[in-house]
């Protein structure tokens, strides 16, 4: 589902944000991705997005092969991937079904189509009961839930998460993780770069480590770091 | 799956209201760009109008001497009809010159008095096949007896032509500048709106929104500028038509006008210009915004 072939990614010339990387995640997989601040998880992330390009290495996406492909193509791409991120990216203008039905609307879904989906993912989520309520009006957590919801509605093949327990607190997060877990069993890959040591630790799922841009751990039912 | 219509306008008003000020501005100067434009256009079709009807009533005339004899007189009429680029010849006397001049005064008595009835010399009004014989005409007859001055009526058109001509430059050239600034405020209303909606722009390109549809919003926002500004442009010249070329065709008969059917003619031009503009300043702009 996701392969990095020897991935090297250097900003303005000096940094190496990714150094040689090379990975394969299957279909289904949940995968923790951990490393210190800079140590390359959001470029990883950028590169699966193609938002960035790689200096040197291929990369696979969904059965895609990001390296030349042309822009017009990169929307198709993104349709396969769904992106959470710790600051929930929410638009506060818009309700709760309006930020998950914008993310239809904007793919060019017909109003039916919308109509069916957003509270099928909201029922998902548990968030039924706050259909028209604004993003200032929930919590973090339920904020956050309707951020997974937005990344989900689409049944993307792969979920992207950054951090999307970094500004909750355990308890919350904890629920969030149920969720993921939940999408996760319904075959889709997710790939969450993480700082959070006790969900790590609780979930035993396969662990990448990156440590100055380079992969230096790559464990099944793996802990947060070595000897934890 | 095309666009959702819903979504479109609601976006475009969105951004017209956002910088209610902004799309004013840009609004009136495209309405001013364009009005000169059309000014400039309808100028140039007065011009090419006038010319047409004006150069095929012109006439060479061939004042005479007061002393000219009545063989001289004859046998240049014969001379002149059998010529091959002459379409008719008519003798104008002193006494009828001094008539015409009289009625063309249109009752002015300070003009009608001005002139006495022996200013006027006789003449030979002469109607070339073509104008541009002229120099034929000239060339041949101007040393005859009792020939004064040959005059070509063409130079008196050329000089009004010439002021039209400059008058349509003027104002075609200061349409362009005004195009130019229209085409400025446009892309800077958009950059404005695209930073406003940059949160927005940036979950659009995550979950996948070609850039056509990202794009959309902004470019019909400049689109509904361009075109409003054009009518606005367009009823502009219409009123004008109506109230400054009524009165001048009012007073000065002899000279054929454009009218009010031309002037509409005209506006869908503005209105496709004022969009192509408007179009090209917003993808322009957005180009470097909306990069993947």
């Amino acid at each position: 589902m996701i392969r990095l072939d020897q991935v090297s990614k250097t900003y303005k010339r000096v940094v190496p944000a990714l150094r040689d990387v090379s990975m394969d995640i299957q279909k289904g997989e949940f995968v923790f991705l951990v490393g210190p601040s800079g140590s390359g998880k959001s470029t990883f992330i950028k590169l699966l997005l193609k938002d960035e390009d790689p200096d040197r290495g291929e990369i696979f996406v969904a059965g895609k092969r990001l390296n030349g492909m042309k822009s017009w193509r990169i929307p198709g791409l993104r349709r396969e991937l769904g992106c959470v991120f710790q600051d929930f990216k929410l638009l506060e203008s818009k309700t709760v079904f309006e930020n998950i039905a914008f993310a239809l609307e904007v793919i060019g879904k017909p109003r039916h189509s919308i109509m069916r989906t957003v509270p099928e993912v909201l029922e998902l989520v548990g968030l039924r009961h706050k259909t028209d309520a604004y993003p200032h009006e929930l919590s973090g957590g339920e904020q956050q839930r309707v951020s997974v919801a937005r990344a989900f509605v689409n049944r993307p093949r792969i979920l992207l998460c950054d951090e999307p327990t970094g500004n909750l607190d355990p308890k919350t997060s904890v629920g969030i993780m149920k969720l993921l877990d939940r999408i996760n069993r319904t075959g889709t890959t997710v790939v969450m770069a993480t700082h959070d040591k006790h969900i790590v630790d609780s979930m035993r799922r396969r662990v990448i480590e990156l440590h100055g841009g380079q992969l230096v751990r790559d464990q099944n039912r793996g802990m947060y770091g070595y000897g934890a | 799956m095309g666009p959702r219509w819903g979504y479109l306008f609601n976006e475009v008003g969105i951004g017209l209201r956002r910088n209610l000020l902004m799309t004013i501005a840009t609004i009136v100067t495209v309405t001013v760009s364009l009005a000169l434009l059309g000014m400039g256009l309808l100028v140039q079709r007065q011009v090419s109008l006038a010319q047409r009807v004006l150069y095929a009533e012109v006439e060479v005339s061939i004042f005479l001497l007061d002393d000219v004899k009545e063989n001289q007189l004859r046998s240049l009429e014969s001379e002149l009809r059998a010529n091959p680029v002459v379409a008719d010849v008519i003798y104008v006397s002193k006494e009828q010159a001094f008539s015409d001049f009289q009625r063309m005064s249109n009752g002015d008595e300070v003009i009608a008095a001005s002139v006495g009835p022996d200013v006027l010399p006789a003449s030979f009004r002469v109607k070339l096949t073509d104008p541009e014989e002229y120099p034929v005409v000239a060339s041949q007859f101007a040393e005859y007896p009792g020939v004064e001055e040959i005059v070509d009526q063409r130079d008196t058109l050329e000089k009004f032509f010439q002021v039209m001509n400059a008058l349509r430059n003027g104002a075609l050239a200061v349409a362009l500048l005004q195009l130019i600034a229209a085409a400025a405020l446009i892309s800077n209303t958009i950059r404005v709106t695209a930073f406003a909606r940059r949160e927005q722009t940036g979950i659009m390109k995550l979950v996948g929104a070609t850039n056509w549809y990202i794009r959309l919003p902004f470019v019909v926002e400049g689109i509904i500028a361009g075109v409003f500004g054009a009518l606005v442009a367009g009823g502009l010249l219409l009123v004008g038509e109506l109230m400054l070329l009524g009165r001048l065709k009012g007073a000065l008969q002899f000279i054929p006008f454009i009218n009010f059917y031309d002037v509409l003619a005209t506006i869908p031009i503005l209105v496709l210009i004022g969009a192509f503009i408007a179009s090209f300043a917003s993808i322009i702009s957005l180009r470097r915004f909306l990069a993947v």
